[in-house]
């Protein structure tokens, strides 16, 4: 007996009945004890007296290692290990032999049953033998968060934290936040049937972010790299030059005295913004911003005039890009969408002919601080468009209030036919289209046709739809629009064709008439997708994160995990994840930033310890165990390999990239997997190594559905097969193994998905090198629904040493 | 006689869909499923501007298994432009499917004397393994082309001199084109086609004198003719 096990003892628990019905405990306790290995029993191991006993007889007798044969470890792991732990203990110095799932449900026979528990115990004592105390690795979290993008989205998040307390940095590339919406001028309402003002609703939020002290605001800036990770990431920001401080008050001087007219970005390309200026009025920060691409100053024709008129000397034309380094514990990527662009489905004109328009363009145009102040005129007309105005304010008078003042057909220029077109580029499997559908067209459709009929009464709106998305509450609004007289024609548009005059005609089958027609339109407006913007598709790359197939960012569950992006500690909410209307942003971006919260405030992190240990001794500095496919692995500058506890996931693939036999798996070090084996073994045993994930899980589920397989199938669960290596097979087939089966978790989650294939290839070498032997060696994937199959494996090469 | 039926052509499938499907004509990728009756194809088509052709409701037709489609005029008003394929935002093809529907109804003699203007092509090609075309539609091309043309032809042989060219002679001597001809059934086909051609034309003559009921859409008006007993059968 060995002098290590003086200070161990077996605890094992009656699970009432369902252990102590199956198996002789007496006769148990009996054969141990005469072993000198002390055996205490009890009803409920799990319960408060159980604890009290464990703890009690570890203090009486000074054990320092103990074995638990209970239920399986998967239900009560974590609450023992705590138990021996407030004993004084290292939480790796006890192992837990799953007497229940693995033995007392599965094997019919008691006496069998009596017999593979000893051996379980048996091979749970050998590997207690040697077993080494694990520390535990902990590390703080920065209690800070870093939100890309300053659209709704991320204002959202950002004010969301900022209310619970937490330190947040808000980043966003444009000289202001606002985003989209800020563009679209209104939104629609389904309670009351009405639009609501855009602005009105946002100008407020963006206050907000700028007055609250835990918002730190960083604009024209974007983020360049990050690393670190989570919990620890370590972001590098770039600010780039607005040529104007911060002391700007906001005045305008500048903008009046500039002669340089550029195009403005935020009003769809038309030519009204200047070389200084706001991205509009209600930018926020209220800070002017110099173009250096057209200011006269930086392309060789000093000018300066805005700097004569600037009263608080603000402007500095010397001012430089700044890198700026941030500490911050978790992210959230809020970097939002674009419009589809248009040209790629020529037959719609875009692009091509002038009166062809997106549905933001329209929200440009429709809105007041629009380039036509609010005044709906067709883009080919624009040319004499102040002259429109002119009339059109004429017509109706000055601000006042009588009934005419909101009726503008008699305006010349008004389109008399719009035609709007659904699903351009969603909906879509041809080239350059989208599969998936954009989700709040409709709504804008409807929205903007409500907005057109109230104001333009004689215009006749058209919307061509395939089916028309008006989801929920927002039925009514759908109801209301009806009610104002717009058409509705079914069918997809195959082309639009210009006229001399520069209208259109829109060629259409009428699905529900059955007939073609040529819709005649002043204005055709095109209801495009939704799509990644740039930013989203930037920083996706910057940050290494999964995007789906079009290019939105993958959140790691659909259902269930709607804002936790691939990596651990970075977050996505908003448009950036998917196709979504205002409401969802916002209720997506509060999600995220709890989510954020409950991961910084979940401080420090105890992170698994039980991943590669190095023996520097054995190491040659090969650098082949950098090729762990989690980049877990690094070589320090001292000559040192080191993992990062943050990353690594304990597969073991370093274990086999290791030539020399430097890297073990803590708590699955060759020792004591061997030892497992010796103890747990008997002449003719299947054995499964178990993978601890779903494969384990599978496992289990045997014994929770009641079937059976013979009690020479033993299990031991290993991180992954990965862990295992020549040596140890023939250790176990020298011990009187009849057939290993290597029990793996399916490719099912990103991790498993790169985890598998190295798990097959590393069984092909194995058997390879095991010449005759390797016909013993059987592979396969556990799927959890698949007990019966599983179970039916066991008894077949238990059996007969084949699998069927 | 049964006709040759091409197998890969025109699989025999439980309904018509699965055949335009499993059809070698048609791309794996086909969204006939998946049409959501949008009318983008119809409204791209250039005959359905002018006939009652409307590839949408071959389409309808077809995932409604409805067999009467194969008598109906519609399926022989394309042309192969490809604009519906070019447009349909589910990979749809109209175009493929009203050529599977094409051969479907030449297969049970539907339509066959549409294509006795194209027959001359086959005799051409098995002899001498070229195309042209058709005498009935020499004239036509005489009056788009002109003078010019008809003067080219005639005088083709010197001016093949005069360019140094060697004599025209287009044979397929080695009769290679002829053996596959052969060898995939072509001709047991073509010889069925002009059983069948020659079987309406008779008929259309004798029921002019015998008939009062007008022979609509291809369909046949003799009963016993659904069987094929081998010798075109008429009751005088």
């Amino acid at each position: 007996m060995n002098a290590a096990l003086d200070k161990t003892a077996v605890f094992i628990c009656h699970c009432s009945g369902n252990i102590s019905e199956h198996i002789d405990i007496n006769s148990l306790k009996k054969t141990l004890k005469a072993e000198g290995i002390p055996v205490f029993d009890y009803e409920y191991l799990c319960s408060r007296e159980g604890q009290i006993l464990i703890k009690n007889k570890i203090s009486e007798r000074n054990l320092d290692r103990i074995v638990i044969g209970s239920c399986t470890p998967s239900k009560h792991g974590t609450l023992f290990k705590k138990c021996i732990q407030e004993a004084g203990l290292n939480g790796a110095m006890l192992e837990i032999a799953n007497l229940r799932e693995h033995c007392a449900w599965v094997h019919s026979d008691k006496v069998e049953a009596t017999g593979k528990s000893l051996s379980l115990l048996r091979g749970k004592l050998k590997r207690l033998e040697n077993s080494e105390p694990l520390g535990e690795i902990k590390v703080d979290i920065i209690p800070q968060v870093l939100v890309i993008g300053g659209g709704i989205a991320g204002i959202t998040a950002a004010v969301n934290l900022a209310d619970n307390g937490i330190s947040t940095y808000l980043v966003e590339k444009d000289p202001s936040i606002g985003g989209n919406m800020a563009k679209i001028g209104k939104v629609f309402s389904p309670d009351k049937l009405a639009e609501e003002c855009a602005m009105c609703s946002l100008s407020p939020l963006m206050n907000e972010v700028v007055a609250n002290p835990k918002i730190t605001l960083f604009t024209w800036t974007e983020v360049e790299s990050l690393s670190g990770s989570a919990g620890n990431f370590t972001v590098k920001l770039r600010k780039k030059p607005r040529y104007v401080h911060d002391n700007c008050t906001g005045c305008g001087r500048c903008n009046h005295a500039c002669p340089v007219m550029v195009e403005n970005e935020f009003n769809c390309g038309s030519m009204d913004k200047k070389a200084i200026s706001l991205s509009f009025a209600q930018a926020v920060p209220k800070t002017y911003c110099i173009d250096p691409d057209h200011c006269l100053q930086f392309n060789g024709e000093p000018c300066g005039k805005c700097v004569d008129v600037c009263k608080s000397v603000a402007i500095d034309f010397s001012q430089k890009e700044e890198i700026v380094e941030l500490n911050v514990g978790a992210v959230i990527v809020a970097t939002g969408f674009e419009e589809y662009d248009a040209s790629q489905k020529p037959q719609y004109g875009y692009g091509i002919f002038k009166n062809v328009l997106t549905q933001i363009e329209l929200a440009r145009m429709l809105g007041i601080n629009g380039p036509t102040k609010g005044a709906l005129i067709r883009p080919s007309d624009l040319s004499n468009a102040s002259e429109i105005i002119k009339a059109s304010r004429g017509t109706c008078g000055s601000e006042n209030t009588s009934v005419n003042s909101f009726d503008h057909s008699n305006d010349t220029g008004t389109p008399k036919h719009i035609v709007m077109i659904q699903c351009v580029g969603s909906r879509d499997e041809k080239e350059g289209g989208n599969r998936y559908c954009s989700i709040y067209c409709c709504m804008a459709a409807l929205k903007h046709s409500s907005l057109i009929k109230r104001k333009y009464p004689d215009t006749e709106v058209t919307i061509c739809y395939v089916d028309l998305r008006a989801l929920g509450f927002y039925e009514n609004y759908y109801r209301a629009v009806q009610d104002l007289g717009v058409r509705f024609v079914r069918g997809r548009p195959a082309e639009i064709v210009e006229k001399p005059d520069k209208s259109l005609i829109v060629r259409i089958e009428d699905t529900l008439d059955q007939k073609i027609k040529e819709l005649p339109a002043d204005l055709v407006v095109l209801s495009v997708a939704m799509v990644p913007s740039k930013g989203t598709r930037k920083i996706a790359g910057v940050l290494n994160l999964s995007q789906g197939e079009s290019g939105f960012i993958k959140e790691k569950h659909a259902k269930l995990k709607p804002v936790d992006s691939s990596i651990e500690g970075i977050f996505v909410c908003g448009t950036a994840q998917s196709p979504k209307d205002i409401t969802d942003t916002i209720a997506q971006a509060g999600l995220a930033s709890v989510r954020g919260r409950a991961f910084i405030t979940d401080s420090p992190k105890t992170l698994a310890n039980e991943i590669p240990t190095f023996n520097h001794l054995l190491c040659t500095k090969c650098e082949e165990c950098l090729k762990c496919p989690f980049n877990a692995i690094s070589l320090k500058e001292n000559g040192r390999i080191v993992v990062d506890p943050l990353v690594c996931i304990g597969c073991g693939y370093c274990t086999e990239l290791c030539r020399n036999g430097a890297i073990q798996i803590a708590g699955f070090t060759k020792n004591q997997l061997k030892a497992e084996i010796e103890g747990e073994l008997e002449e003719g045993d299947m054995l499964g190594f178990v993978n601890s994930g779903v494969a384990f899980l599978t496992c289990d589920n045997i014994g929770n559905s009641a079937l059976t397989y013979p009690s020479n199938v033993k299990l031991i669960k290993v991180p992954t097969s990965l862990v295992l290596d020549k040596d140890l097979l023939l250790h176990a087939f020298k011990h009187g193994a009849s057939s290993i089966l290597f029990l793996e978790d399916p490719p099912d989650s990103p991790k498993a998905e790169v985890i598998y294939p190295l798990t097959v290839s590393h069984f092909e070498k194995l058997k390879r090198e095991m010449g005759d032997l390797g016909n013993r060696l059987y592979f396969k994937k556990a799927y959890v629904p698949n007990t019966r199959g599983l179970a039916g494996t066991f008894t077949s090469l238990a059996r007969e040493g084949e699998m069927t | 006689m049964i006709p040759y039926i091409n197998e890969y052509d025109t699989p025999e499938c439980k309904n018509l869909a699965e055949t335009a499907k499993k059809s070698i004509r048609t791309p794996a990728s086909l969204g006939l499923d998946r049409c959501i009756q949008c009318g983008a194809c119809t409204a791209s088509c250039p005959a359905a501007r002018f006939t009652d052709y409307s590839p949408r409701q071959i389409v309808k037709k077809v995932l409604e298994n409805d067999r009467g489609i194969l008598k109906s005029e519609m399926i022989w008003s394309c042309f192969y432009c490809y604009s519906c394929n070019v447009r349909c935002p589910r990979n749809n093809s109209p175009v493929t499917i009203v050529q599977v529907l094409r051969q479907m109804a030449i297969n049970e003699g539907i339509g066959v004397e549409r294509l006795g203007y194209f027959v001359e092509i086959g005799e051409y090609l098995a002899v001498n393994g070229a195309s042209k075309v058709p005498s009935a539609g020499v004239k036509n091309m005489e009056r788009d082309l002109g003078e010019r043309w008809i003067k080219f032809k005639k005088n083709l042989e010197s001016i093949r001199v005069e360019l140094d060219l060697s004599s025209k002679d287009i044979r397929n001597i080695h009769g290679e084109v002829q053996a596959i001809l052969e060898g995939t059934g072509y001709f047991e086909r073509e010889k069925w086609i002009k059983e069948r051609i020659q079987e309406k034309h008779l008929r259309h003559l004798l029921k002019n004198q015998c008939v009062n009921k007008e022979d609509t859409n291809g369909e046949f008006v003799f009963e016993n003719d659904r069987e094929h007993t081998g010798q075109p059968a008429f009751i005088i």
